[in-house]
């Protein structure tokens, strides 16, 4: 068998099956909310509550499917913030699940979910939601996978136009490379970067792409050892750990319950009359707890989504990345484009950046304020959902890891202590000592 | 039991250690053929003690390259180096890791010696020659710097001589008052933070009147340094000739002196008077023209005689300007590898180009390490050793004596000792080629490595300057990391029962992670520090 030699295989990272956050995609140019299918993989690990999969609208309202951490539910809110929510169906804890809707802006939205029920048997679908309401939602610009500590997702496609449930089912449980494309089948305008080679950070406008399939990062595929997952299994998930974000340190302070999801924010409290940069506040670092090997990069991006923290006033005229390094000195250039987050919320990450030390960096903002002839109220601005996006060359080994730096430091013999290795948290047998204790002369 | 009926029992009164010399079978029975993992006690074995960690702050995470104790007036305290060229001073276990005080992106590692609570420091780099041969100097163009031990930046030792930047000082009459008639030279010089006095700089002259005191106007200001920090200067001094009966117009032609109460004592005033004659000129300043401003970086550093030595620079070139030694060097020559540069007695900066220097043989080898001991210094090449002197006369004219032809040591091959970051009990232990080394004047053969001389000699003789050695004289142990394939193993010595190669029990002691330096902190609690495992991930099975 050929062999394929130095793929660029991507993902968005890989978190020990606790992805933290995941890709925001702009559907500006073709719109969403008009019989539009959305398949998604997703696993509760704990009963606690999370918000899976986010629509916005350029209006304000918002779709989403949430857990309770006992049931699943969708969510909807209009602009005006009346909110209908529906339950769809219980949790099994540590069970992946496949959810598929159809929604209609002020029409019908229906609702499939299926479990898999052991590593061997496809998911079946089900019919659990199919409802009208009369809520306008208008047309969405924003979609969001969103994980959690306490959640998984995988194999994320949307639809722009709606699928029977009989293309729903093998959409579901089908895992080919390329995208979905089996004759007759529609075709996924984006299919999840996270189990196939290519990803946002390979796209250079992400915005302004219609088809988001398309574009890989290699030409040639001729073994399925190069792919994240192979076969057409979904139960694969349960042995194998779906691909997922890195997410930031300090799960406490991920907000999920509630839009905005403001990490970083700017509080001007007024603007002067020069343009003015101030930082964001917050500062967050991103970590993995999962087997991507130590190769190189290829490119990776930091995902921030710049938003106003709905305070009157002048908002920031611009967004831009900011960063420490793990010297804590600043890095941020406001004269080089790829450092902007307004376009598409990326933002390149600065080139120093390596695989060893991108978990010591730190990821935030700042905001540049027009300057206006008078003092003026400024309102908030806030960078919302963060995220990396990394592409390298490889494959996940599927063995966890840890990164390196969680094992560097400074370590002192304990001789007081129990007979184990401990660095920064992470406790280690001491490796296969010749003896336990032997007394000589007894 | 068949085959045990007439079994005699087989007595251990002392148990010896870890044997790997020769065929496992020759091994004596008191010994094992694998010791890992174990430390010894008064009587008998126990797995070794395990890790945590010592900083209450490990963030950000370091990825450590290097530690040396830095004793500072106030305490123990620690240098870290870290990947990407950062030296962290950490002061105490709980204190949070402050910025780095330097910077330098070449370093892969780093000489240091603490001199009166300062620490000096000097970036270096393993090179390969075209042998395939590995070797160590200083890094080009990059100084010696000097940590004043409270958190500022540390900043390149030495300093540059005032110049005209600023304007042009100038020397005429003062207020009245007597002084000798004629014609005089004056300088300033700089006092650094440090204690280093620059080389005279911005000369003036003036035709003394006799009847008035001589003013000094426009007295050059020192820079601030460059990251724009505050000046090292601190404060300066007024400098003078005597009486010049035939000017040639070289300024630097003529012998300076300290003026008595010439010196401005801060770093602002810009006016001073002076009234003094030539005979109160006793304190000369004229060697401060011959010392490097900026020095360059070596491998090695240590102190002889109150005096700084620094080995193994490569150099610097035209960009230090007359500060450069690698100008005029013979073709095919392009380091010093083989000068070691010794400073004034207790001047540890005030190293002069012309006489401050002594020459090892030029045998194509790097010099790797400096020491004194009992006296002499002593400067190491990979696999000799040379002694010198001190006949109380300028350092390039102290005799030379090869010691040994065929024992030396590596960048860290010396062991340190206890906390102190010194390396003198009553015998220096040095890691040679050969095998771990006893030198209390000679080398004491054989080996204290001897039970485990196959593994010594199987380790990889071009990866020996990522050895390093640490005496815990008070429990008398020792540790020694270990180069490629053995970068997790530190080899782990117990000397309870003798300092000599039948007494002293060996084993290793292995991580999950790559040890590359460590230390003795607290007296005697070993400190590992590790940049992690390998650079290819290791999957791990955590215990709890």
């Amino acid at each position: 068998m050929a062999v394929n030699t130095s793929a660029t295989q991507s993902a968005l990272y890989l978190s020990n099956d606790r992805p933290e956050s995941s890709p925001t995609l702009k559907f500006n140019e073709f719109g969403l909310g008009f019989g539009h299918t959305t398949i998604i993989w997703c696993r509760m690990t704990s009963n606690i509550g999370a918000q899976i999969l986010t629509h916005s609208t350029t209006s304000g309202a918002l779709t989403y499917f949430s857990s309770d951490g006992y049931n699943w539910a969708l969510i909807l809110r209009d602009h005006f913030g009346l909110s209908q929510t529906h339950y769809l169906g219980p949790i099994t804890l540590n069970r992946w699940t496949a959810i598929a809707y159809t929604m209609q802006d002020g029409g019908s939205h229906k609702v499939y979910i299926g479990e898999e029920t052991n590593p061997t048997l496809l998911v079946q679908l089900a019919l659990v939601l199919n409802v009208t309401n009369s809520f306008l939602l208008g047309a969405h610009s924003v979609i969001h996978p969103i994980g959690t500590p306490n959640n998984s997702i995988c194999n994320f496609k949307h639809f722009n136009q709606a699928l029977t449930l009989a293309q729903i089912q093998i959409h579901a449980n089908t895992w080919l490379a390329d995208g979905d494309q089996s004759a007759g089948l529609p075709v996924a305008n984006w299919a999840s970067p996270l189990r196939v080679p290519g990803d946002l950070s390979s796209i250079a406008i992400r915005s302004g792409l219609g088809n988001w399939t398309h574009n890989y990062g290699y030409d040639v595929i001729q073994s399925p050892e190069n792919f994240l997952f192979d076969g057409n299994e979904p139960g694969y998930l349960a042995n194998q750990r779906c691909a997922a974000w890195l997410y930031p340190v300090g799960t406490g302070t991920l907000t999920i319950a509630n839009q905005p999801y403001i990490f970083v924010r700017a509080v001007p409290g007024s603007t002067p009359n020069v343009p003015t940069f101030y930082d964001g506040t917050v500062f967050y670092r991103m970590e993995d707890r999962g087997a991507l090997p130590d190769v190189p990069y290829v490119t990776h991006a930091y995902v921030a989504r710049p938003f106003l923290d709905g305070s009157a006033g002048t908002p920031p005229s611009e967004y831009w990345a900011l960063f420490t390094d793990p010297n804590g000195n600043r890095i941020s250039d406001t004269t080089n484009p790829i450092y902007r987050l307004d376009d598409d919320g990326v933002s390149a990450i600065p080139f120093t950046t390596t695989i060893q030390t991108i978990y010591a960096w730190k990821y935030g903002a700042q905001f540049k304020y027009a300057g206006t002839p008078t003092i003026t109220t400024a309102a908030h601005g806030v960078v919302v959902q963060l995220a990396l996006s990394i592409s390298y060359i490889g494959k996940p080994t599927g063995i966890r890891q840890f990164p390196i730096v969680d094992l560097s430091g400074l370590f002192i013999i304990d001789e007081t202590g129990p007979r184990i290795d401990q660095y920064n948290g992470i406790t280690l047998k001491i490796p296969d000592p010749t003896i336990r204790t032997a007394y000589i002369g007894e | 039991m068949p085959g045990t009926r007439d079994h005699d029992p087989l007595i251990i009164e002392e148990f010896e250690g870890w044997w790997q010399r020769g065929d496992p079978d020759s091994a004596p029975s008191n010994h094992f053929i694998q010791a890992d993992n174990i430390q010894y006690f008064q009587s008998g074995i126990e797995t070794r003690y395990g890790l945590r960690n010592y900083l209450s702050d490990p963030l950000p995470t370091l990825q450590i390259l290097r530690v040396y104790n830095y004793t500072t007036q106030t305490g123990q305290t620690l240098l870290v180096l870290t990947v990407g060229g950062n030296i962290y001073h950490i002061k105490k276990s709980t204190d949070p890791i402050g910025a780095p005080i330097l910077h330098v992106e070449e370093m892969e590692d780093f000489g240091f010696v603490a001199i009166n609570g300062r620490a000096y420091i000097s970036p270096f780099k393993t090179r390969l020659d075209a042998q395939g041969d590995k070797y160590q100097l200083g890094i080009k163009n990059v100084p010696l710097y000097v940590y004043n031990g409270d958190g500022t930046p540390a900043r390149s030792a030495a300093g540059h001589p005032p110049d005209t930047t600023n304007g042009v000082m100038f020397m005429g009459a003062g207020a009245g008052g007597v002084t000798d008639v004629g014609l005089h030279f004056g300088a300033v010089v700089f006092e650094t933070n440090s204690g280093y006095i620059t080389a005279p700089g911005n000369y003036s002259q003036y035709t003394y009147l006799g009847n008035t005191k001589i003013r000094f106007t426009n007295i050059p200001i020192g820079p601030l340094e460059p990251d724009g920090g505050v000046s090292r200067v601190i404060r300066r001094h007024l400098v003078s000739t005597k009486v010049i009966i035939n000017n040639n117009f070289d300024f630097q032609g003529y012998q300076y002196f300290f003026i008595p109460g010439g010196t401005v004592p801060d770093n602002t005033t810009q006016a001073w008077e002076v009234e003094y004659f030539d005979s109160d000129l006793i304190s000369d300043a004229s060697h401060l023209i011959d010392n490097f401003s900026v020095i360059p970086s070596g491998v090695a550093l240590n102190t002889y005689h109150s005096r700084l030595v620094i080995v193994g620079e490569l150099g610097l070139d035209s960009t230090f300007g007359s500060d450069a030694t690698l100008v005029g060097l013979p073709a095919g020559i392009t380091d010093n590898r083989s000068i070691a540069r010794v400073s004034f007695p207790g001047e540890p900066e005030s190293i002069s180009k012309i006489d401050g220097l002594i020459v090892a043989p030029l045998d194509g080898h790097a010099l790797t390490n400096v020491q004194e001991f009992r006296d002499v210094l002593y400067l190491f090449k990979s696999t000799r050793t040379f002694s010198f002197s001190d006949n109380n006369d300028e350092p390039v004219t102290w005799q030379e004596e090869v010691l040994d032809q065929g024992i030396g040591a590596p960048v860290h091959g010396i062991a340190t000792v206890l906390d102190t970051g010194g390396v003198n009990t009553d015998f220096l232990v040095i890691a040679d080629l050969s095998g771990l080394m006893l030198f209390n004047g000679v080398f004491a053969l054989p080996e204290l490595t001897f039970k485990i001389e196959d593994f010594w000699r199987g380790l990889t003789h071009n990866e020996f300057h990522k050895i390093q050695v640490t005496n815990d004289s008070l429990n008398k142990k020792i540790w020694i990391t270990l180069p490629e394939p053995h970068r997790k193993t530190i080899l782990h010595a117990d000397y309870s029962d003798g300092l000599n190669p039948s007494k002293i029990k060996w084993a290793r002691w292995i991580f999950d992670v790559n040890v590359f330096t460590i230390a003795l902190v607290q007296f005697d609690r070993l400190l590992i520090g590790t940049p992690g495992p390998d650079v290819t991930g290791v999957e791990f099975q955590e215990l709890l």
